[in-house]
């Protein structure tokens, strides 16, 4: 290919910035590229923020300041936490997967650098959270910024970087694959933002909750960070707080530290032992195996065996587990313990919470789940290989639906279970089929929609973060979420109103609530749900689900 | 800050150049190391002088890759000596690094990036180093530098894996199995990039699976056998040492039956007309093959003499068994 005789060598000795900038630099640009790691940091604090105040409103506290005073503090937490933390640990744990560290480590840039540029851009993507947050309030709610609080919130924010990004970095250390790592995170981190002060505020929580709370970081990183925000009196440190985070700070770079590898952890390494030298694989020592089985395999068991894969590699998937069946049960369990127990709507919370949850389970199985796996597949080429197979494609899609539906049973039936045992929720055993109906009907509609979004979408990066991202946000709007017993205010409403979630909760809620039509079933609703799922069959018929 | 090596390394000097014949450039001796009840090295021990390219021969798990990771300082070792460009590769740090290249058997890349941004990202970590530019060019992916990662085939990326390793304008290029993968014409290309860096004195140590890519390309060869170095020498030596047979191949003319063959001291296989001939005595078995076909006036067309290659000198090193039909 090339001709030239010389050898084509550059002496390149112009002084060149230090490895830590150039690496932030790169680590910035990866970020900016990854829209799942944009979405959580920066867009779904935002939209918290938005939505929140949309709901709760912005008249001024007892204190004469606008409620969204004290709204951007914890949001902008939770922000920091996910660049420094969930982020942090799943690149890194991503790097280090794939031999990108191991590579880094043969280059003459000391090891401190690889991990040095790591956390300053997490640094850098937090401050731009805390901007972003302030700067939308100030812009559209009024909040003031405290400066002569600003030096306590430099400080603060310094430090909680540190102590999240050191505990990040922890994790990392102490698992092996990023699966882990980010389940493991992000696994902690949510649930963790209901007992610390960041999603909800001043919640009446129980004992032991309240203790778990006050023994982690996070709650501290939130007060501290809330203080700042603050405009009474004083210079808003709070240096109980801070000492806490400066103590788990250490505590995770402590661990961070001594157990941290930089080469892959996983199949790939050491290399496999050899076999002694003999029986060369070449040739066979036997006859040739002969054929089996006789004829097609039945309809039947072709589905059986394709709902039996998809539910293999989703359990290998813990995260999707986590979303799917462990959250929203862990939110049913949580939200009585924090909103304690005022009836809402008239109904005891719950009652109320038990129909709202389950649509989200199914939700997140249809809509969340299901696309992405099927993107992976198509973009890994396994439906490449399945195409050259004799399996109609169908048969696989059918196989992850059933998948998806096996999930949301079990989840109907943990939910249930819940709250039938702990809750006090009573369930009225002739309108189980009404139950059934709502569950399958939601399934439908909703890996409709899923499969839906995998036809218009090319790739599969930004695929969870348009799902969850869609989602997560129209939870607190259609009844899953809840957000006070105060009716919400016009286009959340409205919102709420448009799409499908709403729909199926209140299917649900008819079919489970004492309340409900003797049936169980709540037509308006269902014809609702059932459109969107004819809407999305027809964007799948459209467009196709394989093609690109 | 790109600080030089204590007085190691010299920006600007020409890698390698006069250099040869100094001290060499990789000395293992005794080198061993475990996994367990694995004895994955059992005292290696080779000598490696600056400027030659040695390959590193075996079956999959014979050890070449733990001892290659060994001398690049990823991995510690149990026991044994190991001096690489005069360092310790174990506690070498930066100025060791500095100038050495790696090119993994397994790493990936960050698939978000361009070629051209991992290219001078890269570059950038070398206090003496290629042009991103040139770098593209030398491994043939000029075309390439504007592209995504994801979006390179598989051969591509590998091009990119050894362009990473030579960024550092490396005197001591360690190639994990450098053109697995490749298609004929990229690995003729990738030896020819490695016979231009030979030529400015760069020590190359490398792996591989391909007995030719050993043959065409290294002044050594060590064969790793389950931890043991089983092998050591110029390709040429390791075959005359091995001991293997000439072999003298022919088709019998019509008419005639292997029977009729005159007496040779040789291995004798028939299959039809064709018959091999596995000698330890090539000359005196040629020359009685030869006076009988002139005897009965015969010729034979096909007749070769075939000495033993770096293939069956390496089969029968590792003890697999060679292929009757070659």
């Amino acid at each position: 290919m090339t001709t030239d005789e010389r050898p084509a060598v550059a002496e390149r000795t112009r002084p060149l910035p230090h490895p830590v900038r150039t690496l932030t630099v790169h680590a910035l640009r990866g970020f900016a590229r990854s829209p799942l790691s944009a979405f959580f940091t920066l867009i779904f604090p935002l939209a918290f923020l938005v939505i929140v105040s949309a709901i709760v409103g912005n008249g001024p506290t007892g204190a004469g300041v606008p409620v969204a005073q004290f709204l951007v503090a914890p949001f902008a937490v939770f922000g920091v936490a996910q660049a420094t933390f969930v982020v942090l640990a799943t690149d890194t744990a991503g790097l280090r997967e794939r031999g990108v560290l191991m590579r880094l480590c043969g280059t003459p840039a000391p090891a401190w650098t690889v991990l040095a540029a790591r956390v300053s851009a997490s640094a850098v993507v937090s401050v731009a959270a805390v901007v972003l947050l302030t700067g939308v309030g100030a812009g559209l709610y009024g909040v003031e910024v405290v400066w002569r609080k600003i030096p306590a919130l430099l400080v603060t924010l310094a430090l909680g970087i540190a102590c999240f990004s050191a505990l990040g970095l922890a994790v990392v250390a102490l698992t092996r694959t990023v699966l882990v790592a980010q389940t493991l995170t992000q696994g902690l981190l949510i649930p963790l933002a209901f007992i610390s002060d960041v999603f909800i505020v001043g919640a009446e929580l129980p004992v032991w909750l309240d203790r778990l709370g006050t023994a982690l970081p996070l709650r501290h990183f939130a007060h501290a960070m809330t203080e700042t925000f603050d405009p009474a009196g004083g210079y808003g440190f709070r240096p109980g707080d801070l000492l806490v985070l400066a103590a788990w700070g250490v505590l995770g770079a402590v661990v961070a530290v001594r157990r941290f590898g930089w080469l892959p952890r996983g199949s790939a390494t050491p290399a496999t032992p050899a076999p002694a030298p003999a029986a060369p694989a070449s040739r066979p020592a036997g006859p040739a195996p002969r054929p089996i089985g006789a004829g097609r395999r039945t309809p039947a068991a072709l589905l059986a065996g394709q709902v039996r894969y998809a539910l293999i590699s989703q359990w290998r998937d813990p995260l999707s587990v986590f979303f799917a069946v462990v959250f929203p049960v862990l939110l049913l369990a949580l939200f009585p313990a924090v909103f304690g127990a005022a009836p809402v709507h008239g109904l005891a919370p719950a009652q109320y919470l038990l129909p709202g949850l389950t649509a989200y389970a199914i939700a997140v199985a249809g809509y969340v789940t299901l696309p992405e796996a099927v993107a992976q597949a198509r973009g890994k080429g396994v439906l490449k290989r399945l195409r050259g197979t004799p399996l109609p494609l169908r048969w696989y899609v059918a196989g992850r639906v059933g998948a998806v539906l096996v999930v949301s049973i079990l989840s109907t039936v943990l939910l249930c279970g819940v709250a039938v045992l702990f809750l006090d929720v009573r369930l009225d055993a002739a309108r189980l089929p009404a139950v059934a109906l709502a569950v399958v009907l939601g399934v439908a509609c909703f890996a409709a929609l899923g499969l839906a979004v995998v036809a218009l979408l090319r790739s599969a990066t930004s695929l969870v973060a348009i799902t969850l991202g869609t989602l997560l946000p129209l939870s607190f709007v259609s009844d899953v979420f809840p957000v006070g017993d105060a009716p919400l205010p016009g286009w959340p409403a409205l919102i709420g109103n448009l799409f499908p979630l709403k729909h199926l909760a209140a299917l649900l809620l008819a079919a489970t609530s004492p309340a409900g039509p003797d049936s169980g079933i709540a037509a308006g609703h269902l014809a609702v749900v059932a459109a969107w799922t004819v809407a999305a069959l027809l964007i799948l018929r459209v467009r196709g689900l394989f093609r690109g | 800050m790109t600080r030089p090596g204590p007085g190691l390394l010299r920006p600007g000097r020409p890698a390698g150049a006069g250099r040869r014949g100094d001290t060499p450039a990789i000395v293992v001796a005794d080198l061993t190391r475990r996994y367990g009840d694995l004895l994955a090295l059992d005292h290696v021990g080779f000598t490696v002088e600056t400027g030659q390219i040695v390959a590193l021969l075996g079956p999959n798990g014979a050890g070449k890759t733990t001892a290659v990771e060994i001398l690049e300082g990823y991995r510690p070792r149990d026991d044994g000596q190991v001096s690489v460009l005069g360092f310790d590769p174990a506690d070498g740090g930066r100025a060791y690094r500095e100038r050495i290249g790696i090119v993994l058997q397994t790493a990936g890349f960050e698939d978000e990036f361009t070629v051209d941004e991992l290219l001078r990202l890269q570059a950038s970590l070398y206090p003496r180093r290629y042009d991103p530019g040139e770098l593209a060019g030398l491994v043939g992916l000029a075309d390439r530098r504007r592209t995504r990662v994801k979006a390179l085939s598989g051969g591509q990326r590998r091009r990119l894996d050894l362009a990473l390793g030579l960024a550092g304008r490396p005197d001591l290029l360690f190639l994990d199995e450098p053109t697995t993968g490749f298609d004929p014409a990229a690995r003729r290309h990738a030896w020819d990039l490695i016979d231009r860096l030979r030529e400015q004195g760069t020590t190359i140590l490398l792996t591989t699976h391909y007995i030719e890519e050993a043959e065409r390309l290294a002044d050594r060869v060590a064969v790793l056998r389950a931890g043991r170095l089983v092998a050591w020498g110029r390709p040429s030596e390791l075959e005359a040492r091995c001991g293997l047979p000439t072999r003298l191949a022919f088709r019998l003319p019509d008419g005639f039956t292997a029977d009729r063959l005159p007496p040779m001291s040789g291995v004798r296989t028939v299959e039809g007309a064709d018959v091999v001939v596995r000698t330890h005595r090539a000359v005196a078995d040629t020359r009685l093959l030869t006076d009988w076909a002139a005897a009965n006036h015969l010729d034979l067309p096909t007749l070769t003499l075939t000495p033993p290659g770096l293939e069956d000198a390496y089969l029968s090193l590792t003890g697999e068994p060679a292929d009757d039909h070659r």
